[in-house]
């Protein structure tokens, strides 16, 4: 009944209306004769508003809407209408019946639109706020103005001046309103929900065990699933504007639905892509289902979860929405939960740091969480750690067979069976003598049930059904103290290393280098984190930037600048911008940017990118972050275009239009933004365009390269091999990236495109089947590469000395030549130094040697080589310099410069890790052991896994606790390795740089994200997050749940909220404005109401009496003969009249149309009555009628029309 | 008097029909579909098939979903047993009125119940099978691309009984067969998508003609990519390349076009497949637009 009021409530007040208009005259004796009309008019369109509205039909397989056909029926008429009225013919009946039937109509067709819209205006004008109200004081000067134009206006006449003091009075009141900056802000009692959705591992599931496993299901998600999709759909109508989405949260929260007032909703898993689960962040959920809530309208969130939050925090954020209005319902999945049937590996615990070659206990805990029952299983500890060779190599411990827990140890051969007794139970294992001896390594402790019985040893049951398996493993790192170790990353892969000559050189001046080609090192970025601690420099030899992936760059970048490791860069056709370090984490750990300033450069090459929509989550967004990068790493002088497959013309769209990139980078990734590549069908049109167009002889290209990105899907036809063929005979390559090819057809089809083609020395494109989108960047920017030219300077040179010191201490003023060098910027920060500059370039600088101090650690950018290998063919740029004496001072010197500093063992590192956070104490001790106070603590971490945009690695910032005690915190949420580096500071004189009192470092493991240490669900939280913003708890219990979507609880008014909408002052003044011309209009401008009046009245006439005019000719004839007759009876009659006096006169002529309308009443104002036809009544008058008709016909006869 | 009544009649009689021919107003009589994920609504729409007057839907969320001739949502929705290979891109009917569903990157038919149940699942050495249909006798056309580009035909019992066609644009090869259709001579008419033609076979595979070249005028083709035959036998067939929809008579010569590249009504932005009811109206699967268009023409 509310919703019937709502949506009718004009045709209601117009029915009311109708009724009042229909008795008061009756009551009041009001006479009034269009009050009947009018009644019926908003009886009719109410009737039609009631009774049409949203109605329609069928007829075969045709729907109409009803009221449209009734409009439709009635303009019908009415069009019949106007024919009749010109044909002079009227019906009263018709004409209230179609008048009728269109007033039903418009009322079908427009009456809730109309009380919608009135309502939503009348909302408005309520909400109406004023930002600076005191200017409608203003307001005031009205009553004046009308004071004053009474008096000046009184010429006007009355409607004129009144017409122009409201023109003036709305024009101060316009302007004052202006001034007084209204907006529109109304509250509503719309409500928008966003369902907050918990898919984390950590809720627990509800399934049936006792069915097979392939029939079991989650009963939980079940019910959760079906309580969103009922609660929507269930709203019923008084919330139908009501509005809900669904975010879906584990470790990063996704916006799977956005809010919408649509009812038909499926709950699918899959609807945000894939969630990791790993972790809980109900923080950040909270947060984007905050910034999803669309304006005007109430919020509430719906937050289903456990509650076991592990990162983020979730009353904080909570607090943020609630400061937003927004309320949060929460529902606590699994209330009151205790997993018992679950054992974890808690620790493994080893000395944090250690000397070389010591013996080492290791303990590792194992908790049983169930109370009352006993779980044998297989319990293992390995370590981790470089052999020999360097190579990382697992070695089983065995376990100390004194403890009665351990059933068999296993010999150490295999792993040891232990029982585990309810609550905590710890192993104790013994490390082999012959331990490492000088490079970090790891730990890791494994559990594997095998049965579970109670303690009485009955009730056995096989394995551990609702262990999770994740926390069954933990691990933990041991950091040896610094070696002097240098890593020296080179580029070759086939057995040979480029940099042979230097490593030789190095280890000739006692520097300790470990040498690894860059594709044997460790893949796991933890692995690599810890080997990278490990050594105290890394030189990265002439690596490009692809070989190492963003995130190894990142593991490099942070070991820099946490850890205090020093970095040397050293040039060549691989490094810097040709090596595509542009913007990569090892770039802003260097003293030189890659990128240089647009120079011309011999050759131009020209690049095409062709896209395919690919069916990879995330393809397209990773489609357009490649071909930017692919952009980016372009010279000004080279060419690029991107086609993809859009819809229309064949199929072939270019993106972006064959062209220079010149200035327009920016303009060109913008276009980048705007890509919507389609399912390509076939390769075919694109590759005979894309060689087409390298081809052409205007651009003069000297590379030409296209790169295909495709699931290899499309067809490649017969079209299709002609353009490869054609490739190769013009040196144009096309690289071909399968990404997510289904099959090996797609991969050869693909590799096929790319090894028919060749470049100018014959070598054919590549193929790349990456495996994780992360590769793809990688082999962007080495294909954009080989089009690129403009980097590298190969004639000889002198290096100029610029700066003495560090790397370039004692080195003679004049240097050797060096016979290339690549192009880098300096950075422009005051600690980046050039010591050695290269030739210049329109004033431009280029660094040969630069340093600076990046972080903890120190960075060195050789921009030449030291690729010479003397009494070998192979020469570099720096042929001689390996002749003289520079060569190994330089290189020992700079390598020097940059390594870590010694560690002394002033600094002794304890941490421990409690509840997600680290907390790290340095006890500081001098040579003689004293406590050494007033140091000034600086300190890094690595994380176990590469920063996401908008994180900040946590600062540590250390407290004293004590006589050399000093103690720091930082949070650690995620699973992994954190290395530790502090270094001690002690104050110099003042005015004085500090001096290096000792640094130390450490690791620490979390083994596992918190979301597997969980044992119970945080039921206190959610309800505390309810009550915080004053949301309702509930729990995932089935009828708690059913019955709120049976009160459609969630949409219930939420606290309210007001649309604030633009203001609108300037369209005041426009209509200030408008005014003002109205208000000059009116008293310049006189109209004559009546002169108006009768003007529309002639028109009118003559338009009915259009027909008589046209035919004036055949009336003349008409006439004529009629003269003719009468004048023969008057001849007879006057004849007669001597003998019959007083006879009849002629009957009257026919009625003419205007005669039968003034018979029947017209709802239409009648118009005045056409100038008649005189009766001939008289025949005494039948000259005088001749006359005045034969004048009529003259009267309307044209001036110019023949007569 | 009279005559003018009888011409009132008249007007009265021209005008209502100019109304309701107004508002049956051709050659689009109705645009439906709405982009989303709930229920009724698609995310471009790539396979239809028309079974009963009611008309199945599969789009880019994998869901099939049914509607009425007016586009109106009949209640059906779900989705194949897994999607995360790629989503399913052909549908067809079988000779018991029952839903067969092209599932492409899983390499099958799948035969669903009305009520969204697999009956039965026709599987084999396929590639990316594009489409199924089944003829009076109980035999299976399957098309696949991608690995291969053939033709299947299966026994009722799913054996294959013979295979035809391989890459190519030679007459009587394939390259990327989209859709099937027989004709009401019997043969099978096949969309060859990439060679823009449509080739017609007989139920034994024998190659009985070809018609269409790449282009934009009349008869030629832009990537066909569905075709349907409507009840007074012409064929109509969908071009994604020219975004239309083309009229062909019995023996393959170009009748008309409609549609245009565009958003507008009257316009289709990628259209992916085409259906025609008892009435010859067609319905277009106006792909990247998220809609339907029905037409006649």
């Amino acid at each position: 009944m509310r919703d019937f009021l709502a949506t009718h409530w004009i045709a209601i007040a117009l029915l009311a209306a109708a009724a009042t208009l229909a008795t008061l005259p009756a009551v009041k004796r009001l006479k009034s004769r269009g009050w009947p009309y009018i009644a019926s008019a908003f009886a009719l369109f109410a009737l039609g508003g009631l009774t049409l509205s949203n109605r329609s039909f069928e007829i075969f397989t045709y729907r109409f809407d009803v009221a449209s056909q009734v409009l439709y029926f009635a303009l019908a008429g009415f069009a019949l209408l106007v024919f009749v009225l010109l044909f002079r013919r009227w019906s009263f009946v018709a004409g209230c019946m179609f008048g009728s039937l269109l007033l039903m109509g418009v009322g079908g067709l427009v009456e809730t639109s109309i009380g919608a819209g009135l309502a939503e205006a009348w909302r408005s004008v309520l909400a109406l706020q004023f930002v600076q109200p005191w200017w409608l004081v203003l307001l005031g000067f009205i009553p004046l103005v009308v004071l004053v134009a009474r008096r000046s206006l009184s010429g006007l006449g009355p409607v004129r001046k009144w017409l122009a003091i409201g023109a003036r009075s709305a024009i101060v009141a316009a302007l004052a309103m202006a001034l007084a900056e209204p907006r529109f802000g109304r509250p509503t009692d719309e409500v928008t929900v966003i369902f907050v959705v918990d898919r984390s591992l950590s809720v627990p599931q509800d399934v049936d065990l006792s069915l097979p496993v392939s029939d079991q299901v989650d009963r939980r998600w079940l019910r959760v699933r079906n309580f969103v999709e009922e609660s929507v759909k269930q709203k019923g109508p008084r919330h139908r504007n009501d509005q809900a989405g669904v975010v879906f949260f584990g470790k990063r929260p996704k916006l799977a639905a956005p809010p919408s007032p649509a009812i038909g909703w499926t709950l699918d898993p899959l609807m945000a892509g894939p969630i990791d689960g790993q972790y809980t962040d109900i923080a950040s959920a909270i947060k984007l289902a905050v910034a999803s809530f669309p304006e005007g309208a109430g919020r509430r969130i719906v937050l289903v979860s456990d509650g076991n939050e592990n990162l983020g925090n979730a009353d904080e954020q909570a607090a943020v929405a609630n400061q937003n209005g927004v309320q949060i319902d929460a529902v606590a999945l699994a209330p009151g939960y205790r997993n018992e049937n679950e054992v974890l590996v808690q620790s493994v615990e080893a000395p944090r740091q250690t000397a070389a070659g010591s013996r080492l206990p290791v303990r590792v805990l194992v908790r049983n969480a169930s109370p009352n029952r006993l779980v044998d299983g297989l319990l293992e500890l390995v370590r981790v750690g470089p052999d020999a060779e360097g190579a990382d190599q697992m070695e089983l411990l065995p376990i100390d067979a004194d403890n009665p827990a351990v059933l068999d140890a296993g010999g150490g051969k295999k792993p040891a069976l232990v029982r585990l007794l309810p609550g905590l139970n710890a192993f104790r294992f013994r490390d082999k003598a012959s331990g490492p001896k000088d490079s970090s390594y790891s730990y890791r402790s494994t559990f594997t049930p095998i049965k579970s019985a109670s303690e009485t040893g009955t009730n056995i049951v096989k394995g551990l059904p609702g262990d999770r398996v994740a926390n069954n493993r933990a691990g933990t790192v041991v950091v040896t103290r610094s070696q002097r170790k240098v890593l020296f990353i080179d580029g070759s892969a086939d057995g040979k290393f480029p940099h042979e000559h230097l490593v030789r050189t190095l280890l000739k001046s006692k520097i300790d280098v470990v040498l690894r080609p860059v594709d044997k090192l460790e893949q796991n970025i933890e692995d690599l984190t810890k080997f990278l601690a490990d050594h105290d420099c890394i030189v990265l030899a002439d690596v490009p930037a692809e070989a190492l992936s963003l995130d190894r760059q990142e593991a490099i970048r942070t070991c820099v600048h946490d850890q205090g490791c020093g970095l040397v860069m050293i040039g060549g056709p691989d490094a810097y911008g040709p090596g595509g370090y542009q913007g990569t984490p090892v770039e802003a750990a260097l003293p030189v940017d890659c990128e240089i300033k647009a120079l011309k450069a011999a050759g131009r090459g020209g690049l095409i990118l062709i896209m395919h929509a690919s069916e990879m989550a995330d393809g397209n967004k990773w489609q357009k972050e490649i071909a930017k990068l692919a952009i980016r790493r372009l010279n000004p002088n080279d060419m690029v275009g991107v086609m993809q497959y859009g819809f229309g013309g064949g199929g072939v769209s270019w993106v972006i239009p064959f062209q220079d990139i010149g200035e327009k980078k920016q303009k060109l990734l913008g276009m980048v933004d705007n890509m919507v590549p389609g399912d390509m069908p076939d390769f075919d049109p694109f590759l005979r365009d894309a060689v087409a167009t390298l081809t052409k002889p205007e651009y003069g290209l000297s590379v030409k390269h296209c790169i295909i990105i495709s699931d290899g899907d499309p067809q490649f036809g017969p079209v299709g091999r002609t353009a490869v063929k054609k490739m190769a005979d013009y040196n144009v390559t096309c690289t071909t990236v399968g990404v997510a090819t289904h099959s090996g057809a797609e991969s050869s089809k693909l590799k096929s495109i790319a090894q028919g083609t060749r470049d100018g020395k014959g070598r054919p494109g590549a193929y790349y089947e990456p495996k994780d989108p992360n590769q793809l960047p990688g082999i962007y920017i080495k294909e954009s590469r080989r089009i690129s030219q403009s980097f590298i300077y190969d004639k000889p040179f002198t290096p100029a000395l610029r700066l003495r010191g560090g790397p370039t201490e004692g080195l003679p003023n004049t240097l050797p030549q060096l016979r290339g060098f690549v192009r880098t910027t300096m950075k422009e920060s005051p600690l980046a130094e050039m010591r050695i500059e290269g030739p210049r370039m329109f004033d431009q600088q280029f660094p040969i040697l630069a340093t600076w101090q990046y972080g903890l650690g120190k960075a060195v950018a050789f921009t030449s080589d030291a690729r010479t290998q003397p009494g070998s063919a192979t020469s570099g740029w720096d042929k001689d310099w390996v002749e003289s004496d520079v060569f190994q001072k330089f290189w020992e010197q700079s390598v020097t410069w940059a390594m870590r500093a010694a560690e002394k063992g002033k600094l002794t590192l304890m941490t421990d890790f409690k509840d997600g956070r680290v907390r790290i104490m340095v006890d500081a001790r001098d040579d003689k052991d004293r406590p050494v106070g007033g140091l000034d603590l600086k300190g890094g971490i690595s994380l176990p896994q590469p920063l996401k945009p908008g994180e900040k690695v946590p600062v540590i910032t250390f407290k004293k606790k004590g006589a050399g005690l000093y103690e720091a915190e930082f949070p650690a949420e995620e699973a992994g390795s954190y290395f530790v580096t502090i270094q001690g500071y002690q104050g110099g004189p003042a005015g004085q740089p500090q001096n290096l009192f000792d640094y130390a470092r450490t690791g620490v493991t979390v083994p596992y994200s918190q979301e597997f240490a969980d044992l119970e669900t945080n039921t206190p939280l959610m309800k505390r997050l309810a009550e915080s913003t004053g949301g309702k708890f509930h729990t995932d219990d089935a009828a708690d749940l059913d019955e709120m979507v049976k009160n459609a609880d969630v949409f219930r008014d939420a606290p309210k909220m007001v649309r604030a909408v633009r203001p609108f002052w300037h369209w005041l003044v426009f209509a200030a404005g408008l005014l003002l011309l109205f208000d000059v209009g009116v008293r310049r401008v006189s109209l004559e109401w009546h002169e108006l009046a009768a003007g529309l009245s002639s028109t009118w006439t003559r338009l009915r009496t259009h027909r008589e005019s046209t035919s004036a000719g055949g009336e003349l004839d008409r006439l004529k003969l009629r003269k003719q007759a009468v004048s023969e009876t008057l001849q007879k009659q006057r004849a007669e009249r001597r003998f019959e006096p007083g006879a009849a006169a002629a009957g009257p002529a026919p009625k003419g149309a205007d005669e039968v309308i003034s018979d029947s009443p017209s709802p239409l104002k009648a118009a005045p009555p056409p100038p008649r036809e005189e009766k001939p009544a008289e025949e005494s008058d039948m000259f005088s009628a001749l006359k005045k008709a034969k004048k009529r016909v003259d009267h309307n006869r044209k001036p110019d029309e023949p007569r | 008097m009279n005559v003018r009544i009888v011409l009132a009649i008249i007007v009265l009689v021209v005008v209502t029909l100019g109304l309701a021919a107004y508002s049956l107003r051709s050659p689009t009589d109705i645009v439906w579909g709405k982009r989303g994920a709930e229920a009724g609504a698609v995310v471009r729409p790539r396979a239809a098939v028309l079974i009963d007057d009611t008309i199945y839907l599969v789009d880019f969320t994998a869901r099939i979903q049914t509607y009425d001739l007016d586009g109106h949502h009949t209640g059906l929705t779900f989705t194949t047993p897994d999607y995360r290979n790629g989503r399913p891109s052909g549908l067809g009917v079988d000779n018991q009125g029952r839903l067969m569903v092209a599932d492409s990157h899983y390499h099958c038919v799948r035969i669903y119940n009305a009520d969204g149940t697999v009956v039965k699942t026709l599987d084999g050495d396929f590639g990316y099978v594009s489409d199924c249909v089944q003829d009076d006798d109980g035999f299976y056309y399957i098309s696949e691309f991608g690995q291969r580009d053939r033709i299947t035909k299966l026994d009722p019992d799913g054996k294959v009984v013979a295979h035809w066609g391989e890459s190519g644009s030679e007459p009587g090869q394939l390259l990327r067969a989209r859709a099937l259709a027989f004709g009401p001579d019997g043969n099978l008419y096949v969309a060859d998508a990439c060679n823009h033609r449509i080739q017609v076979f007989t139920k034994a595979g024998q190659f009985v003609k070809a018609f269409g070249s790449p282009g934009d005028g009349l008869g030629e083709l832009s990537y066909p990519y569905d075709l349907a035959f409507a009840p007074d036998g012409s064929l109509y067939v969908v071009e994604r390349g020219n975004c239309r929809v083309q009229k062909f008579d019995r023996n393959g010569t170009a009748m008309a076009t409609w549609g245009a590249k565009g958003r507008k009504t009257g316009q289709l932005a990628d259209p992916w497949a085409v259906v025609v009811d008892r009435s010859g109206r067609v319905h277009v699967v106006d792909t990247e637009n998220h809609r339907v268009q029905r037409v006649k023409f």
